[in-house]
C-alpha cells in the first residue's frame, strides 16, 4: 500500500512543475510593460533610473530561465509574489479566501449527489421506463444550461420574484446555521447543476452495468429482497467508478466557481480572480492560477490513495 | 459489407451470384449508411439537428430576418422596450438595440468560436493521438504523460488565465478554449488507434509493406472518425458554454460586438427591470448547447453497433 501511496505522489511532482513552468511563462508572454503596471504611471514618463530601480527590484533585468528557477524556489517556499495592485502577499490574499470557495465546491458537491444519486439509481432500476427517460432528458439539460444563467435565473426566481433569499454576500457559521445556508443555497445550487447532471448519468449507466452482473443475479437468486440487493450488492459496486470521476470533476467545480462567485458576489477566489484580471494584476492571477492547479492536484492525489484504499486492483497493478 | 464476396465463393457455374437466393433479402449496405439511418431513426437527434439547422440559418442570413445593424442602430429614445414591442419583437436593450437582431448576429460568433475550437482542438489532439498511437514507444510515454499533465489542469482556470494574460479577442478566446479542449481528443485518439492497429487487417497492411502514412489515413483514421465525431459534436457545445462564461467575467469579445455570453453579462444590470435581456441570450445558448448534445448523443449511438442491432 505504502509503495502505491509513495509511487502516486511521486507522479505529482513532474505534473506540478510542468504547471509552474506553463504559468510562469504565460506571466512572461504577457502584453505590456510590467514597470508601467508597477509604478501605475498613466501620465507621467518613467525615467531611465526609476524602470532600473524597479527592474531590479523585482527581478525583471534576468533572463527568463534564472527568473523562472527563482520563481520556482520562491513559490516552493510559499512566495508567490506581491501583487501589483495592492502590494499585498499573493499568497495570503489567496489563502485568505480560499476557505470560501471551498465550502462553496463543497456545499455543492454535497447537493449535487443529494440531486444525483435518487435520479440515477431511479433511471436505471425503472430502465425504458418514462422514469428513465424523464432522468436522462434532465441530465441533457442540466449539462446544457450555462451554470452562470442558471445562477442569474435562480436570483430573479427566488430572490428579486418570491423573496425568500439574498441575491448575494455571505454569512459565516457563527451567524447561525439559518443565515449560512441562506446564503450559501443559491451559489451552491448554481454550481451544483452541471455536475448533479454529469453524475446523474453516470450513475445511472453504471448502476446498469452492475445491476447486469452475475453477483446480482445470484443475491436475487438467493431470494434476497430487492432492497438489499440494490443498497448491499449493487451500489457499492456501482459507486466505484463514480468516485473516481468526482476528482475530475472538482476541476470543473474550480472553474465553475469563478464564474458563481462572480454572479453571487461570493467573497472567495473566483471574485478575486476577476478583480485580479480587471486591474491586470499578473501576479496575482499567476498566484492564484499556480494555487488552484496545486489543490485541484493535491484533491486528486488524496482521492486516487482513498480509491486505493477501497479498491485493491487498482493498488496492486503495476501500471498507473 | 462482404456479403457479395462471401457470395463469390460459390462455383461459377450455375445462375450468376445476383440471381442467388437470399442476395436481395440481405440488404448490403455501407457502414456510414448504417450510421445514417440509425441516427435518423433517433427522434430526439433528429429534433436536435433540425432545431440546430434553423439557428444556424438564421444566424447566416441574418441580414434577411432584421432590418437593423447589431450595433450601429441605437436608438437612445428607445430602451429597455419589452418583447412585443412594435417593431422590436425582443425588445431592446439598454441602448435601444434591437434584440431579436443582436441574438442573430451574436449568434454568428457563439457558433463560429464553438465550431473553430472544436476543429483546432480536434485537429491537433487527432494529430497526436494518432503519432502517439501509431509509433508507440518512447514518443508515445512523452506524449501522454504531457496529455494528462494537461488533463490535470482545471480547464476553465487556465481558459481563463490565458484569455486574462493575452487579452479577449476572438482568437485568443479560440485559441485558449482549443488549448484546453485537445488533450480530450488526443487521449481518445490513441485508445482507438491502439485497439484497431492491432486488427488482422491492419497487420495485413503493414506486411503488405503499405508506407506509414498509407495506413494512418486509409486504414486506420478512418475507424476513428466515429468517436472523433461524436468528441467534437460535444466540444462545439462544451466551447459555447465556456465562451460565454468567459465572455460574462468581462473576458468576451468587445463590448460593442454581439455576442451570447456578453448579451447576458450586459443584461445583469437590469435584472430588476428588464429580465427578458438576460433570459433571451440564456435560452439561446442552451437551445444552440442542448441541440448539439441531442445530435452527440445521436451519433454515440448510431456509431455503437451494440445500440444498433
Amino acid at each position: 500500500m505504502w509503495t502505491y501511496v509513495i509511487r502516486r505522489t511521486l507522479q505529482a511532482i513532474p505534473t506540478l512543475l510542468v504547471i509552474s513552468f506553463l504559468v510562469f511563462s504565460l506571466l512572461y508572454i504577457t502584453p505590456g510593460d510590467p514597470v508601467e503596471l508597477i509604478l501605475g504611471t498613466e501620465d507621467r514618463k518613467i525615467t531611465p533610473e526609476q524602470r532600473a530601480i524597479v527592474e531590479a527590484e523585482w527581478g525583471l533585468d534576468k533572463p527568463f530561465f534564472e527568473r523562472y528557477v527563482n520563481f520556482l524556489a520562491r513559490a516552493i517556499r510559499g512566495d508567490l509574489g506581491t501583487s501589483y495592485a495592492t502590494g499585498q502577499d499573493v499568497f495570503d490574499s489567496v489563502m485568505q479566501r480560499m476557505p470560501a470557495t471551498l465550502k462553496l465546491m463543497a456545499a455543492s458537491m454535497v447537493l449535487s449527489l443529494l440531486i444525483s444519486l435518487p435520479l440515477g439509481i431511479l433511471a436505471a432500476i425503472k430502465h425504458n421506463s418514462i422514469w428513465d427517460s424523464i432522468a436522462t432528458a434532465l441530465a441533457t439539460v442540466g449539462i446544457s444550461l450555462p451554470r452562470f444563467w442558471f445562477g442569474l435565473v435562480l436570483i430573479i426566481t427566488f430572490s428579486l420574484k418570491l423573496g425568500w433569499l439574498p441575491s448575494m454576500g455571505s454569512a459565516n457559521l457563527d451567524q447561525g446555521l439559518g443565515p449560512f445556508l441562506k446564503f450559501l443555497i443559491l451559489p451552491a445550487a448554481s454550481l451544483a447543476l452541471s455536475m448533479a447532471a454529469v453524475q446523474t448519468r453516470m450513475i445511472r449507466s453504471s448502476m446498469l452495468d452492475v445491476l447486469g452482473q452475475d453477483y446480482v443475479r445470484y443475491a436475487r437468486s438467493k431470494g434476497l429482497k430487492e432492497r438489499a440487493v440494490l443498497y448491499g450488492h449493487a451500489l457499492k459496486n456501482a459507486m466505484i467508478p463514480v468516485i473516481t470521476t468526482i476528482g475530475g470533476e472538482i476541476g470543473g467545480l474550480l472553474g465553475g466557481a469563478v464564474v458563481t462567485e462572480q454572479i453571487f458576489s461570493w467573497p472567495g477566489v473566483g471574485r478575486l480572480t476577476v478583480n485580479s484580471i480587471t486591474k491586470r494584476d499578473y501576479p496575482m492571477i499567476q498566484g492564484i492560477t499556480l494555487l488552484l492547479c496545486f489543490s485541484y492536484l493535491m484533491i486528486n492525489l488524496i482521492v486516487d490513495i482513498l480509491y486505493g484504499f477501497i479498491d485493491p486492483r487498482i493498488r496492486l497493478s503495476k501500471k498507473d | 459489407m462482404n456479403q457479395e464476396e462471401g457470395m463469390n465463393l460459390t462455383p461459377k457455374t450455375g445462375p450468376s451470384p445476383s440471381d442467388e437466393i437470399g442476395i436481395e433479402s440481405l440488404p448490403v449496405t455501407s457502414y456510414w449508411a448504417d450510421i445514417v439511418r440509425a441516427f435518423t431513426k433517433n427522434k430526439i437527434a433528429v429534433l436536435g439537428l433540425c432545431i440546430l439547422t434553423v439557428i444556424v440559418f438564421l444566424c447566416v442570413a441574418a441580414p434577411w430576418f432584421t432590418p437593423y445593424d447589431p450595433v450601429m442602430d441605437m436608438d437612445l429614445s428607445k430602451t429597455l422596450l419589452p418583447p412585443g414591442s412594435e417593431g422590436h419583437p425582443l425588445g431592446t436593450d439598454h441602448l435601444g438595440r434591437d434584440i431579436w437582431c443582436r441574438l442573430l448576429y451574436g449568434g454568428r460568433t457563439s457558433v463560429l468560436t464553438g465550431l473553430s475550437v472544436a476543429l483546432l482542438s480536434g485537429f491537433v489532439g487527432v494529430t497526436i493521438g494518432l503519432i502517439s498511437g501509431y509509433f508507440g514507444g518512447t514518443l508515445d510515454s512523452l506524449l501522454m504523460r504531457f496529455t494528462d499533465i494537461m488533463l490535470s489542469f482545471p480547464f476553465m482556470v487556465l481558459a481563463i488565465a490565458i484569455v486574462a494574460v493575452l487579452g479577449s479577442k476572438q482568437q485568443n478566446i479560440v485559441l485558449a478554449l482549443a488549448i484546453v479542449g485537445w488533450p480530450g481528443f488526443a487521449r481518445l485518439t490513441r485508445g482507438q488507434v491502439l485497439a484497431i492497429k492491432s486488427t488482422e487487417y491492419v497487420e495485413a497492411a503493414m506486411v503488405a509493406g503499405f508506407s506509414h502514412f498509407r495506413i494512418i489515413f486509409s486504414h486506420i483514421l478512418p475507424n476513428c472518425m466515429g468517436l472523433i465525431i461524436i468528441q467534437a459534436t460535444l466540444a462545439v457545445g462544451g466551447a459555447i458554454l465556456s465562451a460565454a462564461g468567459l465572455a460574462y467575467l468581462g473576458l468576451g469579445v468587445d463590448a460593442a460586438s454581439p455576442e451570447w455570453g456578453m448579451m447576458l453579462s450586459q443584461g445583469k444590470g437590469y435584472l430588476r427591470t428588464a429580465t427578458y435581456l438576460t433570459t433571451i441570450p440564456g435560452i439561446a445558448i442552451s437551445l444552440t448547447v442542448l441541440a448539439m448534445n441531442w445530435i452527440g448523443d445521436g451519433l454515440r449511438d448510431a456509431f455503437d453497433p451494440k445500440m444498433r442491432k
